[in-house]
């Protein structure tokens, strides 16, 4: 039996790390008062429900314009893609790709990497679970990223009123786009990473 | 070596705690996550560190980040104008988002980091540490003024070609935000914070 907290009876406050011996299950931490729990409760079915709330709103999130630039010449609508197209063609490569890689690459392999995760971890498989554990992390920490384009947009539309010369809204896609990244973080926060090893541990019992 | 077990909290193995040198720190054997450090004296320094952080963070919200010069009109927009603007556009829902995680977010850690450090410095413990506690850790992963801070200077290439624009001291009070919280959360342990909290009502 692999010598897991679980396995021996244990729980390591997730807020403190604080680690109690014999402890009843619905207790709070002695030392900080957070809940303690074996695994974080329902930790799929909620991850699962944010993460495919998310893949829905990645659509529009995408296909909705973000950005709306009006000047006297007449206004275009921008979505995340056709404004990182614009970029590059207009040769600013290095914004170009910050923008592709936050605002589109980011989000969609962490939607992809946290139902892989969570797939494997519901079918408490032991493949490669060093692996594994190194990819949520990564996973949890490059999403916070994605919000880059959220504020860009924020500045110019706070910055370009130079009405009636230039001027710039923000379009629906924001709101959607917002949300993807508030859910997919909500998502990978309510993972637990712990599962990843559980199917491991069952095995060589 | 001593007796002391600890456990993961990425992957939930037991091992026995391990004595550090200053400023290494302890992966899991399994998984390679970080289980603790040692910094001698890294609360004083995180303390220092936090209060540093929080006059950037003044500075950062008070100045404009940037101001726009076209045709002889002139805009500049602050942190807050950039949510603010968002709701007088009608994106209400979006404006909060940005209030939230780029002035709220980092101002409360800051706000709830030295709350509990500068007592404990100075030789007492808050009576609500431990909500005080829970709270920064809740929060940590909401505050994203590093993400600002690039969204700024891609803000400044896009304006860059079409206008006369111009950083304002927002800009490097972020930037002096963004490396000292960094370097504050390196240094900062929350087991020690819990261990000198003991030694306190001991």
């Amino acid at each position: 039996m692999t010598p897991t907290a679980a396995n021996y009876g244990m729980l390591i406050c997730d807020a403190c790390d604080l680690l109690h011996r014999d402890a009843p299950g619905d207790v709070d931490c002695t030392r900080c008062g957070a809940p303690l729990h074996t695994r974080l409760r329902n930790s799929l079915s909620r991850s699962w429900a944010f993460l495919i709330a998310a893949m829905v709103l990645y659509i529009p999130a995408n296909a909705l314009p973000i950005l709306e630039s009006g000047s006297l010449f007449g206004s275009q609508s921008d979505t995340i893609l056709s404004g990182a197209v614009f970029l590059w063609r207009d040769g600013s490569w290095a914004i170009a790709l910050i923008i592709f890689v936050a605002s589109i690459l980011v989000p969609g392999v962490k939607l992809a990497s946290l139902a892989f995760l969570l797939a494997a971890s519901q079918r408490r498989w032991a493949w490669r679970p060093e692996e594994r554990a190194r990819l949520f992390r990564w996973t949890h920490f490059i999403g916070r990223w994605s919000m880059v384009d959220i504020y860009v947009g924020g500045l110019l539309v706070a910055l370009v009123q130079l009405k009636p010369f230039a001027s710039v809204e923000p379009g629906p896609g924001a709101i959607a786009f917002g949300a993807v990244v508030v859910l997919t973080m909500m998502a990978s926060q309510s993972f637990d990473p712990r599962l990843v090893w559980d199917g491991t541990d069952l095995r060589r019992e | 070596m001593n007796n002391a077990l600890v456990a993961c909290r990425e992957c939930d193995l037991l091992q026995h705690e391990v004595t550090l040198e200053e400023g290494d720190s302890a992966h899991c054997a399994r998984c390679g996550a970080e289980l603790f450090r040692h910094h001698a004296r890294g609360l004083d320094r995180a303390l220092a560190l936090y209060l540093a952080a929080a006059v950037a963070f003044v500075i950062a919200n008070v100045y404009p980040v940037m101001a726009l010069d076209a045709k002889g009109i002139e805009t500049s927009a602050t942190i807050f104008d950039a949510a603010h603007e968002l709701h007088d556009h009608g994106m209400t829902s979006v404006a909060i988002l940005v209030f939230m995680t780029a002035i709220v977010a980092p101002a409360l850690e800051l706000a709830l980091l030295i709350f509990m450090l500068l007592p404990l410095k100075l030789g007492y413990v808050p009576r609500t540490l431990p909500l005080a506690f829970r709270v920064a850790h809740a929060t940590e992963q909401w505050g994203m003024l590093e993400v600002f801070l690039l969204g700024s200077l891609v803000a400044y290439v896009k304006l860059k070609d079409i206008a006369a624009v111009g950083t304002g001291p927002a800009l490097y009070a972020m930037g002096a935000f963004v490396l000292l919280l960094a370097a504050a959360e390196t240094t900062f342990e929350p087991h020690a914070l819990w261990r000198r909290a003991g030694e306190l009502r001991a």
